[in-house]
């Protein structure tokens, strides 16, 4: 259903299954709404998830290649530990790779986090865990 | 706060009680969103989108299945950007059923929430901010709007605008190296010309889109191997636009296009409000 099916060209016949997927990229992996984080759920688990799906695109070097580096500017992400940024400041690649590999740190980090929390106590709600608890 | 479900049949795809990918939200639409055979709109992973509401809010989500998961960055590159294909093609998909009939707030690729119940405490705690984000858009869509160019097609005579008497006989070059400093300057000229054409269209066709649209966005230029353009892209704007401007804005500037000249315009969507909603928060005040 293309407003502009009487367009010239191709390109401007709309979206649906044909839309450039590069038009696609740059407005879902950049755009849209970014929950705060300051909802009174779960957090830990959302963030689990969420991260982890986003691990994914930050390693695609084709959407890099696109100049597409959302999660550099992502507040849901970069509002975490990020303590040198601007250090990284080669080429793409290594950029994207200290990238991912933080992004790794943060999963793992999350993931034992749950894993303590699960073991030590009974669920009593959705407090964030965020307290280390010393070893 | 009541979480009534919605008055239909959606209960053909239970609530698995698993986490949820989130697509967007909405104003609470009469049933859950279809394909064009009426079957249940798939969503990431085929699974069949829900509504999830809370009040006169909605949102679209789709359950996903944990061991999917685990394999994410996990696979070769290839299925990789298929599967990151795949992901934000749906998304778009879920996301512009909804849009074509009401306005919609759509989600940053791969929200994901822990389970439907949390959907709904998240629809239950911004319902202030979403009402507000909702009326700010309402009626209002995305337009794509790129411009770029090629190299015009009949090589030099168009750039070079006769400024007085015609060109008619060309002075015969004396040696071959000023016949060769002279093509190098006419090639430099060239570029030149073709930078400043460029660089009009850009400013015509943003002047010719702001009186149809309420704001803009300049999006990066397209350049990777992705980027499927005629040419050199050149402008890649975002215009929030009003439902009933589409077609003025369409014509107002696709008409500055000129192929032969190297000009060229392509416009996209509607879409969804990406490039324009600001974010949810809770507590927003």
């Amino acid at each position: 259903m293309s407003l502009f099916g009487d367009g010239p060209g191709p390109a401007a016949s709309g979206q649906g299954s044909s839309a450039n997927l590069a038009d696609i990229l740059e407005r879902v992996l950049d755009k849209g709404v970014v929950i705060a984080g300051d909802i009174q759920i779960n957090l830990l688990d959302i963030e689990l998830l969420t991260i982890k799906l986003r691990l994914l695109v930050a390693s695609v070097d084709k959407a890099k290649e696109m100049g597409i580096d959302w999660w550099e500017h992502d507040p849901s992400l970069s509002s975490r530990a990020r303590p040198q940024a601007d250090a990284v400041d080669g080429a793409a690649t290594p950029a994207l790779e200290a990238e991912n590999q933080q992004l790794r740190e943060e999963l793992r980090q999350l993931r034992g986090e749950l894993r303590a929390r699960e073991l030590d106590q009974s669920p009593s709600g959705a407090k964030t865990p965020k307290d280390d608890q010393a070893p | 706060m009541t979480t009534a479900p919605l008055p239909d049949d959606d209960l053909d795809t239970p609530d698995t009680g698993g986490p949820v990918y989130l697509y967007a939200v909405t104003r609470a639409p009469a049933r859950a969103p279809r394909d064009e055979t009426g079957e249940p709109l798939a969503g990431v992973a085929d699974a069949a989108v829900r509504v999830v509401a809370s009040d006169r809010i909605a949102a679209l989500v789709s359950p996903v299945d944990p061991r999917h998961l685990e394999m994410v960055g996990q696979r070769p590159q290839e299925a990789e950007l298929a599967w990151l294909e795949h992901v934000a093609r749906t998304h778009n998909a879920v996301v512009e059923s909804a849009f074509r009939e009401t306005t919609v707030l759509p989600m940053r690729i791969a929200t994901v929430h822990p389970a439907e119940e949390s959907v709904r405490a998240f629809l239950r705690e911004s319902a202030d901010a979403i009402h507000a984000e909702l009326a700010r858009l309402d009626g209002l869509v995305e337009v794509g709007v790129k411009a770029y160019r090629t190299a015009p097609a009949a090589a030099a005579g168009t750039d070079a605008e006769p400024s007085g008497n015609p060109p008619a006989a060309a002075p015969r070059p004396d040696s071959p190296g000023r016949a060769y400093l002279e093509a190098r300057r006419a090639r430099r000229r060239a570029r030149a010309d073709a930078d400043r054409d460029a660089a009009a269209l850009v400013r015509s066709v943003r002047e010719a889109a702001a009186p149809h649209a309420v704001d803009q966005r300049a999006h990066r230029l397209q350049t990777g191997e992705l980027a499927a353009g005629p040419g050199e892209n050149i402008a890649n704007d975002a215009w929030l636009v009003p439902r009933a401007a589409l077609l003025e804005l369409h014509a107002a500037v696709t008409v500055l296009a000129d192929p032969a000249a190297g000009r060229h315009v392509e416009v996209t969507g509607p879409w969804a409000p990406y490039s324009f909603v600001r974010p949810v928060t809770a507590d927003a005040g």
